[in-house]
């Protein structure tokens, strides 16, 4: 401690911010001497280029901590660790989780690609890990302790596709993703979704996300015939192609991937823009205007001065069930995975319970934004029986 | 496709402009200072974060491009005080790897600081002109006109005033230079603010059409010191054509191939390039010095 | 341990690998490359692909983690290895940039931007420890690769290659082959540490690949040491255990490396390792370098007789040498011939071409036109206007970059350099300075000695050394040409004397028929008005 301290002093003067953590940090540790609360690591990328969904990660499982600790009996602390965007950092942060023993439990980071390489080690070390992860591979690898608190894409991609053909009418639909873990994996997901439903989509192509000007790949959606774009980006370049688009004078209506449900990322674009943009994901909080969903935006935008998106509330119910879980009595991991496993759990965003292969949440919604304002209302609410159809 | 073609052009220029000031800010420490500033691109990315503060506390509009002007200048001289003075005695990578180091600080600062999400500002206003078929941002448009400006003024001050000679002289040869009374670690403290505000430009245009996100300055500096080095290291008038090709390859290579193609065709051929004309597009002479 | 100070430590052991790497290319060979850390991706990658697409075990895909690098590394720098040193380095980095977009869009091969993960480590990888070891045994191989490859080119020679190229060049050290060897052998030791840290992972991605890994390696090294794998080796601990310790900062803690970072570049300017250096002072102090035993052998059965000496065949011979640069010829069609044991004299105004006419004899620069002739095996020596040292090297050191053994003793001891030999080259004087250049050019044996205006700046004691050490040249059956300024210094050590003007021999003779030649005063008058 003494040793922590002085390091904080050298730089406090340089890093404000840090500053403010490190006092934060202080009175946490004040704060388990006198409650011994339970610590449950939540590894989260909140460097690095998913800093947007690391942070949301982040406060979803911080403002879980508190309300678990303010209801009792039990007190909660989420310790957070970076995970940045490299698999072998997951594992660091992993690995340090279980330097104690083996926790109930551990919140997995949103990157799929770290998530992967975390389960087999969850499994030597037969720990349940809680993600929020999309990747589909992730819960068909037979491990019996990953636990999905976000539809994989296999729902949120049907969603997405049966969306754009049943609501919107495309029949003619062109694909935009991003050559990340993110976009490769939606990207088959939402093909395997479209094929499905008997359309074929007319153009596809994947964008860098370095990529400043997409005025070529959107006049090839053009020159394509396309009747509608269904967007697989991150949030930067989700915005930018609409911006792009729209600027062009291009008015097809664009069915968008999960980062457009972010309010940071409506806030990029002027409303006009925005009309005929919708967007598919987990669950709308900011949308909301009654309900559970609602009452947890209401407390994140007074906790943290900002909307939630539906990261936030996913990882925010990923914590709430496995505190539950402990509060139940499981405080063993064989305990913890049997209880998540054959466990039913009413969350703020939509009810959780096994498919048998791990993936807990089974509901999604499509938001749109109507062209006078940022603010998207939820279009249609899905829910897929808990064996994927 | 003829209308494509035009666009696709004019979207190329604007991306070129922004890509010419960040070259032409890398080149001209690079002369001056002998130093590979390889945090050029998150300068610029902090200061364009820098006016998007000031924008949210009041400051915004026209004000920010002189406000991310100003706080490029700053991290400029910040650079040159923190890793190239100190160092300058040194072997050259000791300055390349103390910028890393800044742009290290510069990447998780502003992500600690301000979050992940993309950030816009309203540097530029909104809005452009449909001409035919060819849309012009007011954005682009005024963007194109300051860089413009900005290398017209970059020509006359390094050809046309005792400044630009000096620092040139100071290029050629320091030691010379310092003994003929020049004072080259002035100079180059100058060069180093010039080059933060010529990226505090560029990186205020490229948050205003592309958005401003923590590690955008990672590719910025690439994109740099590509065009740099083809253009021979400060030669005003190759800088920006090469600027503009490497864009080009961004807008009109990735309607012909992709993207991902167009990118990976960027690097071959530049390759290429260093393989068979290792002195430069437009040959150089500074070349041996570093 | 627990299992994450274990996993640590493996992460340590492929980051020294993939620096010890580094430090072969840059460190060894001084080629600024920018693709480390792409040796290191490649690694990683192949160690996973061909056990999960090819069903390979583990241990060849080792060794083609090894190859696959080195290779892909070597056949680049074929391509681009004349670059200067800026141009390399951005050369390397878009090769970097290349691989990485390579792996990131290949997705039916590499699994694209998820990676892939090692499916198929044998089970006795299972354990941290193993891990561990694992990584550290090959962070060990890189390092007996940066010692082969050392004791291959010489830690001498390619001190002087980094510090004085020209020099090299003259001693016939080939800059792009060693260049090239060393990007093989650099990239297999980066491929080693790909592989360590695949099986530490368990996963090769596209974050192997990318420009942090590259950074990660030039702090390792430059803040560590350049040229020292157990520096590496310490440093690569401290830079994945440093951000650990830091993790209490949450969001803030990698801007608090950089600061950390930054920090050590600003007070350990040199690495840890020169830091540290006065210890490995004392380390060499208490080894003291022994001379050869065996006495030296008198002067008059020297061992400083040029390789394939013979007494009557011509010892240097230029050929209607011509040298363009641009527009300007600087030597046109100028013959000359070198006879043993002969001490010529080489004059004419500033520009005339002599410099330059040594650097074509030397093989320093090449021709334009025209041949240089060497009898079979034989070499040149020269020195240069302004010596071409290393100055960190000791002055022993600096003759062992042309031979070691008893030829650099006897060649120090002619110049007289024998109680200074263990001194630094930059702590000698400016005169002990030129005489170690001459000892280091007679250690190689050459058959001729070229001399750039061996006597400026020295004193009249200093002169009268450097003619009796010229002679001593001579009388070992050397041809010596000596370019001078100092005409009483010529007359009295040679029996010839040529005079170039704008480039021409315009005079060739005794040194008293050229002094009176017509032509030479008027070059003289012409060229330098009083």
């Amino acid at each position: 401690m003494t040793l922590r301290l002085t390091i904080c002093i050298q730089w406090k003067l340089r890093f404000v911010g840090a500053a403010t953590l490190i006092l934060t940090a202080l009175a946490l540790t004040g704060h388990r001497a006198a409650a011994e609360p339970v610590v449950v690591s939540v590894l989260a990328p909140i460097t690095g280029f998913l800093a947007l969904e690391g942070g949301a990660q982040r406060n979803g499982a911080v403002l879980a901590a508190e309300h678990a600790s303010a209801k009792g009996p039990i007190a909660f602390d989420a310790d957070v660790q970076d995970t940045t965007t490299a698999p072998d950092v997951a594992i660091s942060a992993f690995r340090r989780a279980l330097r104690d023993g083996a926790p109930p439990g551990v919140l997995g980071p949103i990157l799929g690609s770290q998530m992967l390489a975390l389960l087999p080690l969850a499994d030597q070390a037969g720990v349940p890990i809680l993600t929020i992860s999309g990747t589909a591979a992730l819960t068909e690898m037979g491990s019996p302790n990953i636990f999905r608190f976000f539809p994989g894409d296999a729902v949120v991609k049907t969603a997405h596709a049966s969306y754009a053909v049943s609501e919107v009418g495309m029949k003619r639909p062109a694909i935009l993703y991003q050559t990340t873990a993110y976009g490769q994996s939606g990207r088959a997901q939402l093909a395997a979704a479209l094929a499905k439903l008997g359309v074929r989509p007319v153009y596809e192509e994947g964008l860098p996300p370095t990529a400043k000007d997409v005025s070529a790949a959107l006049a090839k959606v053009k020159a394509s015939g396309a009747d509608g774009v269904l967007l697989h980006l991150h949030a930067g370049p989700t915005a930018l192609t609409i911006r792009q688009a729209r600027e062009a004078g291009m008015t097809l209506p664009i069915v968008a991937g999960s980062a457009m449900h972010q309010p940071t990322t409506a806030a990029l674009l002027t409303p006009d823009m925005l009309a005929g943009v919708c967007a598919e994901s987990g669950s709308a909080p900011a949308a909301e205007t009654e309900g559970p969903a609602f009452a947890f935006a209401e407390a994140y935008r007074a906790r943290f001065e900002t909307e939630p998106d539906a990261f936030a509330l996913a990882e925010y119910d990923a914590f709430t069930v496995l505190a539950s879980v402990i509060e139940a009595g499981a405080d063993t991991p064989e305990a913890a995975r049997q209880a998540l496993t054959s466990g039913s759990f009413n969350g703020a965003a939509m009810t959780y319970a096994s498919n048998g292969k791990g993936d807990m949440a089974h509901d999604a919604v499509i938001v749109c934004y109507d062209g006078q304002s940022h603010r998207a209302r939820i279009a249609k609410r899905y829910r897929f029986a808990a064996d994927g159809r | 496709m003829e209308a494509l073609t035009l666009q696709l052009l004019f979207n190329g220029v604007a991306l070129g402009a922004a890509y010419g000031l960040l070259a032409l800010g890398f080149a001209l420490t690079l002369r001056a200072a002998g130093a590979i500033n390889f945090a050029h691109g998150d300068v610029a990315v902090a200061a364009a974060y820098a006016a998007i503060a000031a924008g949210s506390l009041g400051i915004g509009g026209g004000w920010s491009i002189g406000l991310a002007l100003i706080a490029g200048g700053g991290l400029g001289l910040a650079v040159a005080s923190l890793a190239w003075a100190p160092l300058r005695r040194r072997p050259i990578e000791t300055t390349f790897i103390a910028a890393i180091a800044i742009g290290v600080i510069i990447q998780n600062g502003l992500t600690a600081t301000f979050g992940g999400a993309p950030q816009a500002t309203d540097a530029f206003a909104g809005g452009g002109w449909h001409i035919g078929a060819l849309y012009v941002s007011a954005a682009a448009a005024t963007g194109i006109a300051l860089a413009a400006a900005a290398f017209g003024l970059a020509a006359f001050i390094l050809l046309g005033t005792q400044i630009g000679r000096r620092l040139r002289a100071a290029a050629e040869d320091p030691d010379i230079a310092l003994s003929h009374g020049i004072p080259v670690l002035k100079l180059a403290f100058g060069a180093f603010a010039a080059s933060g505000a010529l990226a505090g430009l560029a990186g205020i245009l490229l948050a205003s059409q592309h958005f401003a996100t923590p590690l955008a300055g990672a590719d910025y500096i690439l994109k740099a010191y590509i065009a740099a080095t083809v253009a021979g290291w400060g030669r005003i008038l190759p800088t920006a054509v090469a600027a503009l090709l490497i864009a080009l390859f961004e807008t009109i290579g990735a309607a012909l191939m992709g993207h991902a193609i167009a990118e990976g065709a960027l690097y071959c051929a530049f390759i290429l390039l260093l393989a068979f004309r290792p002195q430069g597009l437009a040959g150089e002479s500074v070349g041996r010095r570093a | 341990m627990s299992a994450y100070e274990l996993h640590l430590l493996a992460l340590a052991g492929a980051l020294a690998a993939g620096a010890i790497g580094w430090q072969i290319v840059f460190g060894l060979a001084g080629a600024l490359s920018l693709a480390a850390g792409t040796a290191v991706g490649l690694g990683a990658y192949v160690t996973v692909l061909l056990p999960v697409q090819y069903g390979l075990p583990l241990a060849p895909a080792v060794l083609a983690a090894l190859l696959l690098p080195a290779l892909t590394l070597a056949a680049f720098t074929c391509i681009v290895g004349k670059l200067e040193s800026h141009y390399f380095a951005l050369a390397t980095l878009a090769l970097a940039e290349l691989a990485l977009l390579i792996a990131t869009n290949w997705e039916s091969v590499t699994g694209g931007a998820n990676g892939m993960l090692a499916e198929r480590l044998p089970g006795w990888l299972d354990p941290p420890a193993r891990r561990a070891a694992f990584a550290w045994t090959l962070a060990g191989a890189a390092g007996l690769l940066f010692y082969g490859f050392r004791a291959w080119a010489g830690a001498e020679r390619l001190a002087l290659l980094r510090s004085a190229p020209l020099a090299a060049r003259a001693f016939g050290i080939d800059a792009r082959r060693i260049r090239i060897a060393a990007m093989a052998i650099g990239g297999a030791a980066g491929g080693l540490g790909g592989a360590a840290h695949a099986v530490t992972v368990g996963v090769a991605s596209t974050d192997a690949l990318a420009f942090k890994g590259m950074a990660a390696i030039l702090v390792v090294v430059i803040v560590g040491g350049r040229r020292s794998p157990l520096a590496a080796a310490l440093l690569a601990i401290l830079a994945v255990w440093t951000p650990e310790q830091l993790r209490f900062l949450e969001q803030s803690y990698l801007a608090a490396y950089g600061a950390a970072l930054l920090a050590a570049v600003l007070f350990l300017p040199e690495g840890l390792a020169t830091a540290a250096a006065p210890l490995g002072r004392i380390w060499r102090r208490r080894r003291p370098f022994r001379p050869p035993s065996s006495p030296l052998p008198a002067s008059s059965e020297t061992s400083l007789r040029p390789h394939g000496y013979d007494p009557a065949a011509t010892a240097l011979a230029g050929d209607d040498l011509t040298r363009q640069f641009g527009g300007l010829t600087a030597v046109d069609a100028v013959s000359l011939a070198l006879q043993p044991g002969r001490i010529v004299g080489l004059m004419g105004p500033n520009g005339a071409g002599k410099s330059t006419l040594l650097n074509l004899l030397s093989g320093v620069d090449r021709p334009t036109a025209g041949a240089v002739r060497l009898p079979a095996g034989g070499k040149v020596g020269r020195t240069f206007q302004t010596p071409h040292l290393v100055p960190g090297l000791s002055a022993r050191e600096n003759v062992w970059a042309a031979a070691r053994g008893p030829a650099a003793e006897q060649a120090l001891a002619e110049a007289g350099l024998a109680a200074r030999a263990d001194v630094a080259a930059a702590r000698l004087t400016q005169a002990e300075q030129r005489f170690l250049e001459i000892a280091r050019a007679r250690a190689a044996r050459p058959s001729a000695l070229l001399l750039d205006e061996p006597a400026a700046g020295l004193t009249e004691d200093e002169r009268l050394r450097l003619a009796r050490c010229i002679r001593q040249a001579a009388a070992d059956g050397l041809a010596v040409l000596i370019v001078e300024h100092n005409v009483p210094f010529l007359s009295d050590l040679c029996g010839r004397l040529i005079c170039m003007a704008s480039g021409r021999v315009i005079a060739d003779g005794s040194v008293a028929a050229v002094l009176a030649d017509p032509a030479v005063i008027e070059a003289y008058i012409g060229a330098t008005p009083p």
